[in-house]
């Protein structure tokens, strides 16, 4: 299967937020996280562009930085706004397939 | 060591990006690289994310707040600026067009020609070209499609998304310059002084503003006479008091200038010395994000307006009708001035969503894990 792009098809926000609910993570293994979780690419143009986001508003903080390599973990807040997020999600999802009749 | 590309990528980023991500990002690209990953792939995609970063701003606590309150209060500065240019760029362009279209001469109305009028695609002002000598006509005449120069619809579309983007800015303007004048109403103790700076802007305006009307009435107050010109009576027109025009204008332009940076400056000392409550400015700061986000499109505007204008050639055929854009030694002054304001705009704006995130951080508890 050839890799896609993310930021096309996929939400790289809600990937970024359910990668870091698993725990704290810097920006490669959030990559290799969201790969191994979708199979899509995502760059670190586009990491980092989520990432300066979801910190400015308070979803993922920074924590000490480590041989160059800054971890980033979700708050109180952030888990909030990725519950609501998948919540909403779900139904949608739910409902469309209820409608296809699978 | 990672490609120089990347390294470029990442130093096309803004400084408080720079000082913040640099180190981690330049990390976890040589990671990438180490798999494998294109280059060249990563370094476009590093491109792009330093547009992003440029046009959206700083974040939290990536500038100290006196460099806020500047940024804002500059906004506020170039309101006036911003207001009269719109005004000198119209002037200087002028109602007369010239490129190798074609018009209908006879039997047409006589329109309002002012960018954004829709009849301005349609009609021009127009001067022909007949055995070497000018007539200068005070007529319009429709255009006939398809013969327009694509050189003129070039410039015609920026010079359309100018007018517009330049509403944009100018509610954006105003609304940052009330902002700061409604933070120094809400002071507890505010000091006459602030008051009287606050004004300086609409002082400039008033000033710029007055002497710029009084010139474009002089402009417009023709003198005709008939002279020969290669063996042929034609029409010369001038205006009647040039002098005076031009001393008002030259007059003009270094005061104004001077003012607007007077303005400048007593804003900055205003904002270094009142807070803005974002709570109360959600109005300004909506706005201004938009505009901060619609100044890229204004800059490419004006490429296209630069690059129609440039590109239009002469009349070569006698008798030729021709319609294309006037433009003087001014418009290099005209554009320098607004990239300035633009990107003072752009910082004003960033500035207050700045501002913004820190009072919403700061008022909104947040339970950490």
């Amino acid at each position: 299967m050839a890799r896609s792009r993310i930021g096309r098809t996929q939400d790289a926000t809600v990937l970024v937020l359910t990668s870091l609910a698993e725990g704290p993570k810097h920006g490669y293994a959030l990559i290799k996280d969201i790969e191994a979780l979708t199979g899509d690419v995502m760059g670190p143009g586009t990491l980092y562009g989520v990432l300066v986001r979801l910190e400015e508003e308070g979803l993922v903080e920074p924590l000490a930085e480590e041989d160059r390599r800054r971890p980033y973990r979700l708050t109180g807040k952030g888990a909030v706004a990725l519950r609501e997020r998948l919540e909403t999600s779900l139904r949608v999802a739910q409902l469309g397939l209820s409608r296809l009749g699978t | 060591m990672t490609p120089s590309s990347i390294r470029i990528a990442l130093r096309l980023h803004p400084r408080w990006w720079r000082e913040r991500y640099f180190d981690e990002v330049e990390m976890v690209s040589a990671d990438l690289l180490g798999e494998g990953r294109p280059a060249w792939r990563l370094a476009a995609g590093l491109c792009l994310d330093a547009l992003r970063q440029w046009v959206r701003g700083p974040i939290l606590d990536t500038m100290p707040t006196s460099g806020l309150r500047s940024q804002l209060a500059g906004a506020g500065a170039a309101l006036p600026f911003a207001l009269v240019l719109p005004l000198v760029m119209y002037t200087m362009m002028g109602q007369t067009y010239r490129s190798s279209t074609v018009l209908q001469v006879s039997g047409s109305p006589t329109l309002d020609l002012t960018w954004p009028s829709p009849d301005a695609f349609t009609f021009r002002k127009f001067e022909v070209i007949h055995h070497g000598s000018t007539f200068i006509s005070g007529r319009t005449g429709p255009l006939v499609h398809g013969s327009m120069s694509w050189a003129t619809y070039l410039s015609g579309v920026g010079a359309f998304l100018i007018s517009w983007l330049t509403v944009l800015l100018l509610i954006g303007l105003l609304v940052a310059w009330g902002c700061v004048r409604y933070s120094i109403r809400k002071t507890a103790t505010p000091r006459r002084t602030w008051r009287v700076l606050s004004w300086t802007p609409g002082i400039a305006l008033v000033f710029v503003s007055t002497i710029y009307l009084w010139v474009n009435h002089l402009d417009q107050q023709p003198v005709s006479k008939f002279v020969m010109h290669s063996g042929h009576p034609v029409v010369s027109m001038s205006i009647a008091h040039p002098t005076l025009a031009r001393v008002l204008g030259d007059v003009n332009l270094t005061l104004g200038l001077g003012l607007w940076i007077g303005a400048a400056v007593s804003l900055t000392y205003l904002a270094s010395h009142v807070e803005v409550d974002s709570r109360d400015s959600w109005l300004p700061i909506t706005i201004s994000r938009f505009v901060g986000r619609a100044m890229p499109l204004f800059l490419i505007a004006y490429g296209f307006w630069i690059v129609g204008l440039r590109s239009q050639k002469p009349p070569a055929v006698p008798g030729q009708v021709v319609v294309s854009y006037v433009h003087s030694g001014w418009w290099p002054l005209a554009i320098a001035a607004l990239l300035l304001t633009t990107v003072i705009s752009l910082r004003g704006a960033a500035a207050l969503t700045t501002i913004h995130r820190r009072s919403s951080t700061i008022s909104v508890p947040v339970s950490r894990d």
